[in-house]
């Protein structure tokens, strides 16, 4: 036990304060131990940041098809009708739940990727000092989020969306457009002005084939 | 010295065996209700024809098993984990089946990240800890003391440390969430309720927009939680200040349950609340609530009591 007892309490307060240093908000101290931090949190990830802030706004997820050949389009939204169905059946609601939780978790890992990518950019542009109107980067944004597991998996959903539309997948290109419904400013909670919806993310054509 | 000896104490008694019991007892339910929940789309989250993209599962590729491999065969992997649960349950293999169910879970949650949520997250640490923990003293099949005053001493010390992490810890998730809403300006100007009630994804009763647009109420219950997580990580360490900070923090947790529909994320917070209260405390509540059914029995059928064992404490735990 004498052997031990040291080695468990270094193992407790090591671990502890290995926990308190990488789960601290970014700053001087926490910079420092950026690869470890990486590390940490491969092993036992955490983020406790609970709606800090909490969303100004409800997401909505479009999916526009287009015919290949004429080019006419459908547009379905999907998320409304699986929030509508949430409430309505709360606190029952697992089922619902899942699905919210499924899209609504893939539009979340899209808007931070796209957050990360844009403030790199920025970062890059005023290194090498580029005008504002140079695109190239927006364009390789939407290449590294739509080769990625989020948008992948939001793209294998439209072949489900398709399927209960009656929609042929082969004849068929696809469009995800990512929107956010504003919330009103609390100071005009009570006005009546429909609300304000902007895109963050609207992808390519892409197939819907597998 | 004094620190020492605290320190050493910590090896004569398993001071939380009965809560830890009881938490190793709801963890299993827990896991099973959510399992229950899941089972209609358990193809989709966990199979390998699901729309939902594959992330390798970390621990099981250390181990040199494919993350493709267990996708395939994830009825098998269900059912190992569904028996681990049982035998978690009645006690069986106590430490092994403990560590067991810990790879379970944590091979699950990352097979399907994207339906996890805050009280996941501390259920995989809580679980980590509960590994080291003797929850074995009550509503266990075996519950045979260990013999070895060595190996004794080690799980005493194992036990009470394991919820000196779990509270620990639960503290500084607090502590960290304060800190983050302080940084944020509709904390800071005590209109963030309005926008956690309005939002359509948590919107749990149709009286979520006439609260949400009472400027009282979104302003006290905005700073009602930041006082509650900033004060908790200090206010639940004394014995005067503990149990009304714990009310608190249960009548928080009760109102993101019933206004924003975050259903297992917070039957999980109020749960842990348990681990801050030791055997001792658990036998009086438990004693004190014994003999207020025992009088009110007494009131509804005269000439009837509760029988005197039933009001031994350590038999109502059992």
């Amino acid at each position: 036990m004498n052997i031990l007892r040291p080695v468990i309490y270094l193992a407790f307060v090591g671990y502890f304060a290995a926990t308190f240093l990488f789960t601290m908000p970014d700053n001087y101290i926490s910079l420092q131990y950026y690869k470890q931090q990486r590390i940490f949190q491969t092993w036992l990830f955490q983020r406790w940041g609970f709606f800090a802030p909490p969303p100004n706004y409800d997401e909505r997820l479009y999916y526009e098809f287009r015919d290949k050949q004429t080019h006419q389009t459908q547009t379905f939204e999907v998320l409304e009708p699986v929030v509508a169905l949430k409430q309505q059946k709360a606190p029952f609601n697992w089922h619902e739940d899942i699905a919210d939780y499924l899209l609504s978790g893939s539009m979340s890992g899209i808007a931070d990727d796209l957050h990360d990518i844009q403030q790199e950019l920025q970062y890059r542009h005023r290194y090498l000092e580029k005008n504002a109107a140079d695109t190239s980067g927006q364009y390789m944004a939407r290449q590294v989020i739509q080769h990625g597991i989020s948008f992948q998996t939001l793209k294998n959903y439209g072949a489900i969306v398709a399927g209960k539309n009656h929609i042929d997948t082969a004849r068929h290109e696809v469009r995800l457009i990512l929107t956010h419904v504003l919330l009103p400013k609390f100071a005009d909670r009570y006005s009546q002005a429909p609300r304000h919806e902007e895109a963050f993310f609207v992808s390519d054509y892409v197939s819907l084939n597998r | 010295m004094a620190l020492y000896k605290y320190l050493l104490s910590l090896e004569e008694k398993n001071r939380y065996s009965f809560y830890l019991a009881v938490f190793r007892l709801f963890v299993c339910f827990h896991l099973v209700k959510t399992l229950l929940f899941q089972w209609a789309y358990l193809d989709i989250l966990y199979g390998p024809r699901s729309f939902v993209t594959p992330v390798p599962t970390f621990l099981t590729e250390l181990l040199g098993i494919p993350t493709q491999l267990l996708r395939a065969h994830y009825p098998w992997l269900i059912t190992f984990y569904l028996l681990v649960i049982m035998l978690y349950l009645f006690g069986i293999g106590k430490h092994v089946t403990a560590l067991l169910l810990f790879l379970c879970y944590e091979t699950l949650q990352r097979m399907c990240h994207l339906v996890l949520n805050g009280g996941d997250n501390l259920m995989k640490f809580i679980m980590l800890y509960m590994i080291f923990a003797d929850s074995y003293q009550y509503f266990s099949i075996k519950t045979r003391p260990l013999k070895n005053e060595i190996l004794r001493r080690l799980s005493n010390l194992g036990s009470n440390l394991c919820v000196r992490a779990i509270t620990l810890h639960f503290c500084l998730i607090y502590f960290w969430s304060a800190w983050h809403k302080i940084h944020a300006d509709v904390w800071f100007n005590g209109i963030a309720t309005y926008y956690t009630f309005s939002i359509g994804r948590f919107k749990g009763t149709p009286w979520n927009d006439l609260l949400a647009r009472n400027g009282i109420f979104v302003t006290v219950s905005t700073y009602f939680t930041l006082l509650v997580e900033t004060y908790f990580p200090v206010l639940v360490w004394f014995k005067k200040t503990r149990v009304p900070v714990i009310c608190c923090g249960i009548a928080l947790h009760l109102g993101i349950y019933i206004f924003m529909m975050i259903y297992g994320f917070e039957i999980i917070f109020i749960m842990t609340y348990g681990f801050f209260f030791t055997d001792d405390e658990w036998s009086a509540l438990l004693h004190k609530a014994l003999n207020r059914v025992s009088r009110k029995v007494h009131w509804l059928t005269p000439g009837r009591v509760l029988p005197a064992a039933l009001l031994s404490p350590r038999h109502a735990a059992r």
